[in-house]
């Protein structure tokens, strides 16, 4: 099956773009395709993972999210085949990866984090060099389109640019047109428009049917990737959910704000006088009933003819949940 | 399949080995360029190597294929596979379908053919030049010198990679391990002037027995050109270099943890 083909027939009809693990149209979730489950490792008396519980379904991108020394890069090492857990029980797509087979290393595809590509090679010829690995690769010319180096097919690859360097990673890892893709930080070093164009190639996995497991730093890659987050710290997953969900973010009071001529709390509405904080002419509420705080408020300043300046209301961004998450810096704790 | 695999990861092994015109040209140019050098330092008079007179230059057209072969199947190829390893290239690699056998052994055909290409292309400049011939009959014998030889330094570069942590210092290592070799095992002075302490020393390395090898097909004509115990030796090397690759031979970075 060709990708335009697959992008119609599997992924974007199923999975289609945004709505990943969620119920698909019959009502079951897709099938799991990587599964942790206790997982622990250890370096000597070094505790990296001490219980590490994961689920990856068919179809969505999963972004893996930790400070660094939290065990992030272990688990996806453990995922990838690399390495053996001391501990608990993985399984990716069906098999054990630590001893899984060539056929398997067909359905998974690899990018590395900072790994330079063959230097003396062009980018065509690294990609045929790496298609002639599998049974049935894409063609390359797909390849090349769908990473958008097209143009640069005849280049060295050492003479690239840092952010096609990491356009060729990712092509490698498409060439075998594998099921599971794992991005190790894909986007890291880029400047905000090459970030952009790469976020469009991962989404475009999606909309291939591909299942993404994406490591990363940043916060607003996982908001604008991910179906599902998880979050690794001290070598366990401490928060998992949907971007808007995690850690407790949909149900989590907003924060209200207004300029206003105001100086104590005793002038400002009735329901908002022993809640509120004022400070440097700005007034400020954590609510969890926004709506009902907000009319109160609409009434007063009708009344009062006290004008509300530079309004917002604002549930915590994923970067508040995660920074509150990782408080403490993600070290094992002794 | 899998040896079609082979072919398509040689192919492109070598194109990368020789696709650099700068270090095509070096790898090919620098033992000829060495014989040439020597042979004009020491003059086309005549050394004695084991009660035989031997032209100098003939000695050093044998000495340096001894030298090329070590060269491109032990350091380049160990130089090779510390900087892939370090870079992350062999673990990307491990990622892929590919059988390691094929990677590896690619990788050690791709320096055993740079390896015998570099000798024959020596050999036959020294016959073009210096007249440094060898009789049609003793052909297989410097041919199994060169096979032995190869074969054994591929192994002890495979080796040699996993004693080297930091791709920076790959090549001055294995530099500062070889070269003081080559001069002690007579590859670049006459054998006859290393003092016998020294020669003592150096007759515990391969190369010095390698050399030796390649050496004997053109030095007794009449008799067995085979030299079997140092060939043997050379293979125990080779041996040895096996045993240490097997055990501690590994795809993944030293650098990143």
């Amino acid at each position: 099956m060709s990708v335009s083909e697959r992008a119609v027939a599997g992924g974007a009809a199923e999975a289609g773009l945004g709505s990943g693990p969620e119920p698909r149209p019959d009502g079951r979730r897709a099938p799991v395709v990587a599964r942790a489950r206790g997982l622990r490792m250890s370096y000597g008396s070094r505790e990296v993972l001490r219980g590490v519980e994961l689920e990856v379904r068919q179809g969505e991108i999963f972004a893996f999210l930790g400070p660094n020394g939290a065990g992030k890069t272990t688990t996806v090492e453990i995922l990838e085949g690399y390495r053996r857990p001391t501990g608990g029980e993985v399984e990716v797509l069906g098999a054990d990866p630590f001893t899984a087979d060539r056929q398997w290393r067909s359905r998974v595809g690899v990018v590395l984090q900072s790994c330079p590509p063959e230097p003396l090679l062009t980018v065509g010829e690294t990609l045929r060099l790496y298609a002639g690995f599998y049974e049935r690769p894409l063609p390359v010319d797909h390849v090349l389109a769908l990473a958008g180096l097209t143009e640069q097919a005849g280049v060295r690859s050492d003479r690239l640019s840092g952010g096609q360097q990491r356009r060729l990673d990712v092509a490698l890892a498409l060439v075998g047109d594998p099921e599971l893709i794992f991005l190790d930080e894909p986007t890291t070093g880029f400047d905000p428009a090459a970030r952009r164009a790469a976020w469009e190639v991962i989404s475009g996995l999606r909309a291939l049917g591909k299942t993404v497991f994406l490591t990363t730093h940043y916060l607003e890659e996982a908001d604008a990737l991910a179906d599902r987050i998880a979050v690794i710290v001290g070598g366990r997953i401490v928060a998992e959910g949907t971007p808007a969900a995690l850690g407790g973010r949909d149900a989590a009071a907003c924060e209200i704000s207004f300029r206003a001529a105001v100086t104590s709390r005793r002038s400002l509405p009735a329901g908002w006088r022993r809640r509120a904080r004022v400070a440097a002419g700005r007034v400020e509420l954590a609510s969890a009933k926004p709506l009902d705080d907000l009319a109160e408020l609409a009434a007063w300043s009708a009344a009062e003819g006290v004008e509300v300046g530079d309004l917002s209301v604002r549930r915590p961004t994923l970067e508040d949940v995660y920074l509150q998450l990782t408080a403490g810096g993600g070290e094992v704790p002794a | 399949m899998t040896l079609a695999l082979l072919r398509h990861q040689l192919r492109y092994d070598l194109k990368v080995q020789l696709r650099d015109r700068q270090s095509r040209v070096f790898t090919f140019g620098l033992p000829i360029m060495m014989v040439v050098l020597f042979a004009s330092i020491f003059g086309n008079s005549w050394v004695r190597v084991d009660g035989t007179p031997v032209r100098q230059s003939t000695y050093y057209v044998a000495n340096l294929a001894a030298f090329a072969v070590v060269d491109a199947a032990f350091m380049t190829l160990a130089i090779v596979l510390v900087s892939q390893r370090e870079q992350g290239i062999l673990k990307r690699r491990r990622a892929t379908p590919e059988p390691p056998w094929v990677l590896l052994l690619s990788r050690a055909l791709t320096a055993a053919i740079i390896a015998v290409a570099m000798a024959a292309v020596l050999l036959a400049f020294g016959r073009f030049a210096y007249d440094a011939s060898v009789p049609a009959r003793m052909l297989p014998a410097l041919a199994l010198a060169i096979v032995v030889g190869t074969v054994s330094m591929c192994t002890l570069g495979f080796a040699a990679s996993t004693l080297v942590r930091r791709m920076e210092s790959a090549q001055p290592v294995v530099m500062a391990a070889t070269l003081p070799l080559f001069f002690a095992s007579g590859v670049f002075i006459p054998w006859v002037m290393i003092p016998h302490w020294l020669r003592t020393v150096a007759v515990v390395a391969p190369v010095r027995h390698l050399a030796e090898a390649m050496l004997l097909p053109f030095t007794h004509p009449a008799g067995s050109a085979l030299a079997v115990r140092d060939l043997g030796f050379v293979a125990l090397w080779g041996l040895l270099g096996l045993v240490v690759a097997a055990r501690r031979f590994r795809w993944a970075p030293y650098q990143q943890m």
